[in-house]
């Protein structure tokens, strides 16, 4: 169905850009914070595992 | 009018850039008189003349006017609001349909000739639809099912060990809360000023390799001939995004009157 595939394409969208977005800006944050260069990066990709996880519990767990 | 004489000047081609969106008042010196806004009262003009004769002499044989009226009303009532949303589906229709004709009337004016604007491609117009669907889908959600319950749902996925939720919880609320209300608006907003600035790139583009040499002269039907493809295209688009926003919003709220989500 057309309709539910839009719809879940829109969610994954969005989880994915919000696991981006909110563990990157911690990992800069406690990159400014401790002067380091490394925790944004960590943030990322803590970020997108927690996106796909969420994903896979919300799409894939059937 | 502007653009027309911008390139006539003799300077190299101006290309089309995001000051091209910022319309300067019809009359008077301020910021309410401007196009977009005129387009806004003029979209909620022609929807409700529409809709009020289409509906007037309501006939069980219904005229072409009625039967165009009633198309539009059963595809959001059936394909968007009872497909999507399912049962009590039909208090939501008055404001999925409103939002459809809305976004679609104000989209397909960047098409229609003399008008050739798109409303949304100002973010404001945007943003402000969006933020009645934020506010529609979670009272929605907290009236079905008590604040602290939908709340709840929204953070803690059932069936989840509970490491996890430090990791997804943050995820969950920004993404209903901040970021799918947000995409909501850019996406219109972003698809209707791209969609806009790609034919003033071909339109414009055009008319002033006409003022060119000879041999740019010879171009220059390509590139209008672009400019009318495009435009084609663009009523798709235009089409595309009044349906998806109209969609997303029906998603949302089925969302929230879910009881699990």
């Amino acid at each position: 169905m057309a309709k539910r595939e839009e719809s879940a394409m829109w969610s994954i969208f969005g989880y994915l850009l919000s696991g981006l977005l909110f563990w990157g800006a911690i990992g800069y944050g406690l990159d400014q914070w401790l002067n380091q260069g490394y925790f944004t990066l960590l943030g990322l990709l803590v970020g997108i595992s927690g996106a796909i996880y969420l994903v896979w519990l919300r799409f894939g767990r059937e | 009018m502007r653009d027309l004489l911008r390139s006539g000047t003799g300077g190299g081609f101006v290309p089309p850039s995001s000051s091209d969106f910022e319309l300067p008042p019809i009359f008077g010196d301020n910021a309410y008189t401007t196009k977009p806004i005129f387009l806004v009262f003029l979209s909620v003009i022609l929807i409700s003349t529409f809709f009020i004769l289409a509906s007037r002499k309501a006939a069980v044989v219904p005229s072409k006017l009625q039967f165009a009226g009633e198309s539009v009303y059963s595809f959001v009532r059936n394909e968007l609001a009872r497909d999507v949303i399912g049962h009590g589906f039909l208090r939501f229709v008055p404001y999925l349909f409103t939002l459809f004709t809305f976004i679609l009337v104000n989209n397909v004016f960047g098409i229609i000739p003399l008008l050739q604007f798109p409303t949304m491609s100002r973010i404001s117009f945007p943003y402000v639809l969006a933020v009645t669907v934020y506010f529609v889908f979670h009272y929605v959600g907290i009236r079905k099912q008590g604040a602290f319950k939908y709340f709840k749902e929204i953070m803690f996925m059932p069936g989840v060990p509970k490491a996890a939720y430090i990791l997804i919880t943050p995820l969950e609320i920004l993404t209903f809360f901040v970021v799918r209300p947000l995409t909501l608006a850019l996406r219109l907003f972003a698809n209707m000023f791209a969609g806009h600035l790609l034919l003033l790139v071909f339109i414009l583009g055009g008319e002033h390799l006409l003022q060119g040499v000879i041999g740019l002269k010879l171009i220059s039907p390509f590139a209008f001939a672009v400019g009318i493809v495009l435009t084609f295209f663009e009523f798709m688009v235009q089409v595309l995004q009044a349906y998806i926003f109209t969609l997303l919003a029906a998603l949302y709220i089925a969302g929230a009157l879910a009881d699990e989500h």
